[in-house]
């Protein structure tokens, strides 16, 4: 069951006793799935600081023999405001320690992967010289293009940002990869000004890209020719027990 | 399951047990020269008491000497001996386990030494504020304990202070240091297998809290913590958990609770905790967002916590049962220090029993405080007879030198630790995760990330600087090597392993060369 008020649907009634749990409720505020359980209690915020009334009404009205001890004593709460505020304020600070999000009971997350897990973006480039590529067909784009998404400005931000990175993970001595840190500075105060409009950074233009983009491409012709392909090593090399992985 | 809990319960108390004894160790020579060489008033003097300077003295000193929270505790009963007040007590207890030189300089080569300087400060205001508070509170907190005749100069007064270290190792500081230890224990019967990996994200505004639960009853030397702290920030995990775990995971336990329920009450003790526990909850919300790395891909967990949750899954026993897993493991991770250390304090816990033993029909205190002949004071004109504090003194000096120098010992010189890891631990990793050897992978990975740290921390010792470029090289490495370590957790297919396993030996080939070649 479900109703709107101020704007944010909540569903509730989905008691956790119909999971086997002894008391326990499900929320649903906006996109948010909110459990309030034995362990797991996760406090409908708006419910809570907009009116306590309603809160109460809704907990109790619909799965009072279901509610936690807690979630009842609330209901049955004093009338004064100020005395109603501590109350509250006691029983936020009580359910803290056993507060966590859960996922949607309906659509259970998939597993991440190990690369999910690693914080590492779709559109994160597998290796330096496919960054290299990708900022030069960026940047011009970008630059070209009369309307930037958000999405798209986030995603050049984050690629000039793995430059360092990906350069790290190469051949490349100490000195490129410091001029690959550099132009890496120099692409975010160049592209300062997309991200943040209203300040004083000046608005990009082509002639500064472009030495810049030379100067990572000059860097790619330091890597081994094996380096400089866009394309993902597909096979490792075979193992063989030359190679030192032996502990004989 | 409950032999797996049970069987976990004593590894994490045996582990933190050797882990501690070095520390617990020192807190000891530290306990004895305060007794037997300073004095009541000296002592007192040089830690102060009562007032908001004592605090900062106390911290100054904590921040000096080498200790943890198990090993300040015979030093704080010596305090209170002393007629310090609790207040004054607890900055020093709450900050000697925080930092120590070895673990500063772990701290400072992290990506972010300033936040590690900021935690310095903010502890400060915690024993500040805490303290100062509660001195104001309960102004009464000074005891006055008749001092012990003192022991003549000579070999006696070293013999004397020796004398009160074995004691205190069989008094009732080993019964504290065991309920320190036995929180350790609980702390894991509760906490499932890996079952905090998914926490203390830097977006859940329950990780402090949820950590302040965890931090109180763990036990974690200061290089632990440090290094826990520094697997925090790369993970982009939250600020205020990981200041949590810095104050109250290395700088409390269980054992000092007691100690201070027991010589202060239960009403003191609990306005003592909720005073700290609240400035320190207050300080890490604050942090949260303005001390956050910028440019960290969160990610969406950390084996930081896993010593604090229960070491074996509960499917069934390992391989080889139970104690035969947990002696190899305790004989695996055992360092040297630590192994020296335990063995000290059980060389010190014997002669106590058997001073002890004697005590009823020979007190050595008797002998050792006998004042000399006359005509046995006169020395020659070289032989100075100096304060029992001009040696406190110095021994304290010689505390802060061998910790200085361990640093030297502990993080060697770039080539050395590119040997030890070309050698031995990247082989042993490789080695295993590309065979399959999973448990054995498991075990040597982490001692390879643990060596890549101290790469970067010896050479910083060495150099006083460490480059961007040769921190990214150890980065990308350390990212190479985890991802490893959860192929082979996730039991990944063994040609992706594999394939992982070349990429790593890839990118350990050029960290090598960078740290060799570009230095």
């Amino acid at each position: 069951m479900s109703e709107q008020r101020d704007g944010e649907e909540i569903h509730h009634g989905d008691t956790e006793a119909r999971k086997g749990r002894p008391w326990g409720v499900v929320f649903r505020i906006g996109e948010k799935t909110l459990q309030w359980g034995r362990h797991s209690c996760l406090l409908g915020e708006a419910a809570l600081t907009k009116s306590m009334e309603g809160f109460r009404g809704r907990l109790v009205g619909e799965t009072d023999r279901n509610v936690c001890p807690t979630v009842q004593r609330a209901s049955r709460l004093p009338a004064s405001p100020c005395l109603r505020a501590s109350v509250v304020s006691l029983l936020l600070l009580g359910l803290i320690m056993g507060c966590s999000p859960t996922q949607p009971t309906t659509s259970p997350a998939p597993a991440m992967t190990h690369e999910e897990e690693h914080g590492i973006l779709p559109h994160k480039p597998h290796n330096f010289a496919k960054a290299v590529s990708e900022v030069q067909r960026r940047g011009r784009e970008l630059l070209n293009s009369g309307t930037r998404s958000d999405a798209a400005l986030s995603e050049w931000f984050d690629i000039i940002g793995w430059l360092p990175e990906l350069a790290g993970d190469t051949e490349l001595k100490r000195a490129d990869w410091d001029k690959v840190a550099r132009v890496t500075t120099q692409l975010e105060s160049w592209s300062a000004a997309w991200r943040d409009p209203a300040g004083n950074n000046a608005l990009p233009t082509v002639d500064q890209l472009e030495p810049l983009l030379s100067e990572l491409q000059s860097t790619l012709s330091q890597l081994p020719p094996g380096q400089r392909s866009i394309t993902p090593r597909s096979h490792p090399q075979s193992h063989t027990e030359s190679e030192g992985h032996s502990r004989d | 399951m409950t032999e797996a809990i049970l069987w976990g319960a004593l590894l994490r108390v045996v582990q933190s047990s050797l882990q501690a004894a070095p520390f617990i160790l020192t807190g000891l020579i530290i306990t004895g020269m305060l007794h037997r060489l300073m004095g009541h008033n000296q002592t007192k003097w040089m830690f102060g008491s009562n007032t908001i300077a004592s605090l900062f003295q106390s911290w100054v000193i904590g921040m000096l000497l080498p200790g943890c929270s198990l090993g300040v505790i015979p030093i704080v009963k010596q305090l209170r001996r002393s007629g310090i007040a609790i207040g004054t007590i607890f900055a020093f207890a709450l900050s000697s386990p925080l930092f120590d030189p070895l673990s500063m300089l772990y701290g400072l080569t992290l990506s972010k030494p300033m936040t590690i300087m900021a935690f310095a400060t903010f502890s400060l205001v915690v024993v500040t504020v805490a303290g100062g508070l509660f001195d104001k509170w309960y102004p009464d907190t000074e005891v006055v304990i008749e001092e012990p005749p003192q022991t003549p100069p000579g070999y006696k007064r070293i013999i004397a202070a020796f004398v009160v270290m074995c004691r205190e190792t069989v008094s009732g500081t080993a019964g504290l240091i065991a309920a320190g230890l036995l929180g350790v224990g609980l702390l894991s019967t509760v906490l499932p297998p890996a079952s905090l990996q998914k926490t203390m994200a830097h977006d859940n505004p329950w990780s402090p809290l949820l950590m302040t639960a965890i931090a109180v009853p763990a036990y974690a030397t200061p290089m632990t913590a440090m290094g826990q702290l520094g697997s925090m920030f790369q993970h982009g995990n939250s600020i205020g958990a990981a200041f949590i775990l810095l104050t109250l995971g290395a700088g409390m336990n269980l054992g000092l609770l007691l100690w201070m329920a027991i010589y202060y009450g239960w009403k003191k003790t609990l306005a003592w905790m909720g005073l700290m526990l609240a400035v320190v909850i207050v300080i890490s919300y604050g942090i949260e967002r303005p001390l956050y790395p910028k440019g960290i891909e969160a990610a969406n967990h950390t084996h930081a916590f896993d010593i604090y949750c229960q070491p074996f899954p509960h499917e069934g026993p390992p391989t080889g049962g139970y104690p035969a897993t947990i002696w190899n493991r305790i004989k695996l991770e055992t360092q040297p220090h630590e192994k020296y250390g335990a063995m000290a304090i059980g060389a010190l816990a014997l002669v106590g029993l058997v001073l002890k033993a004697l005590d009823r029909r020979w007190v050595i205190e008797t002998w050792l405080n006998q004042l000399p002949e006359p005509s046995a004071q006169l020395g020659t004109k070289w032989d100075i007879i100096l304060p029992g504090w001009t040696l406190a003194a110095a021994g304290f000096l010689v505390i802060i030198a061998t910790s200085v120098t361990g640093c030297f010992v502990y993080y060697p010189a770039p080539e050395e630790t590119l040997e030890e890891m070309g050698r031995v631990a990247t082989v042993e990793a490789f080695a295993a995760a590309y065979t399959g050897e999973k448990e054995h992978a498991l075990h040597w990975i982490p001692i390879c990330e643990g060596w890549n740290r101290r790469l970067q921390v010896g050479t910083y010792l060495r150099h006083w600087t460490l480059s961007d470029y040769h921190r990214m090289k150890a980065r990308v490495f350390r990212d190479k090597l985890e991802l490893l370590e959860h192929m082979v957790e996730g039991d990944d297919p063994p040609e992706e392993i594999k394939r992982q396993v070349l990429i790593c030996k890839e990118a350990f080939g050029r960290l090598s060369l960078a740290f060799r070649e570009e230095l």
